[in-house]
């Protein structure tokens, strides 16, 4: 199976090298040359980039506020256990 | 859901909704916005295809037209000016200053409607010198990118406006604001927005 899938891939890899022609499934690589195609280059660029930096943006604002809470929780958790311990040390010298 | 009852969902800070490192309402409009960036960089992306394949930009059909540069600008420093009074508004909120966030808000919204009345004129006065959405690329595209925006922006001015009512009602505070800060977010980026398609459809 896997020997049988190499040879395709080998076969339209040469095929690729022979015609490159064949390769060029966008009709905008076609037009290059022309004006339409060289309006298309910078928005597939533009709108290819823009996924990615939505993702960033969103996820990386989730993440931000995720620290921070998560930095918010510890600091609270260290105030709370030092005023444990502070209360505890007075009342037993209270004691003492 | 009784008067005192908090708007835009924050509750009590013991509640389990306190408790999540991002609250729903927040993450909500975290994926509106990563929607819109994504509708408004598909009317970039078209408007791309067309400035770029042009050769001449405005194409020969409105080759005499000049958009105004120099009010849209005036415009632009408007939108940006109301970009810092509603981050004014989300600040006095959070110190529990109910009256300035009244003002803020008030004069956010003047800044708003003021914007889109002048971009209104503006465009009744592209529509006398001949551009219109049927009058080609040029129209279609500047009409659609930018109308795109204009509508977002009277959006934002209604859903100001309801906030601006809820601040006057007095239903905010320092813990319970999530509705101004929810705002805030959207009006920022639609202010943020406006440079960009500025730059892109006037400048260039």
């Amino acid at each position: 199976m896997i020997r049988r899938l190499l040879f395709w891939i080998l076969v339209v890899g040469i095929v690729g090298l022979i015609v490159p022609a064949l390769l060029q499934a966008c009709p905008a690589c076609k037009t290059l040359d022309e004006p339409s195609g060289r309006g298309f280059n910078p928005s597939i660029f533009f709108m290819m980039a823009m996924p990615f930096t939505v993702f960033a943006l969103v996820g990386g604002s989730v993440f931000y506020h995720y620290r921070r809470a998560d930095r918010k929780r510890r600091l609270n958790e260290k105030v709370a256990s030092e005023t444990s311990d502070e209360s505890y040390s007075a009342s037993s010298e209270e004691n003492s | 859901m009784s008067p005192d009852t908090p708007i835009g969902g924050t509750s009590a800070p013991d509640s389990p909704s306190e408790a999540r490192p991002i609250s729903n309402a927040r993450l909500g409009i975290l994926i509106l916005l990563g929607a819109e960036m994504m509708l408004f960089s598909g009317l970039i992306g078209a408007f791309l295809v067309l400035r770029m394949g042009n050769i001449t930009w405005p194409p020969p059909s409105h080759i005499d037209l000049r958009l105004p540069r120099a009010v849209t600008g005036i415009n632009t420093v408007l939108l940006i000016l109301s970009g810092y009074t509603m981050f004014q508004a989300l600040r006095a909120i959070q110190k529990d200053r109910v009256k300035q966030l009244r003002n803020w808000l008030l004069l956010t919204g003047t800044l708003g409607l003021l914007f889109l009345v002048i971009q209104g004129g503006e465009w009744v006065q592209l529509v006398h010198n001949g551009l219109t959405l049927q009058s080609g690329v040029y129209g279609g595209i500047f009409y659609v990118l930018i109308g795109c925006h204009a509508v977002h922006v009277l959006g934002a001015v209604i859903w100001l406006l309801i906030v601006f009512g809820i601040a006057v009602a007095g239903r905010f505070s320092a813990v319970h604001h999530i509705g101004v800060e929810t705002c805030t977010i959207y009006w920022i980026f639609v202010v943020a927005l406006w440079p960009i398609l500025y730059v892109l459809v006037y400048l260039l």
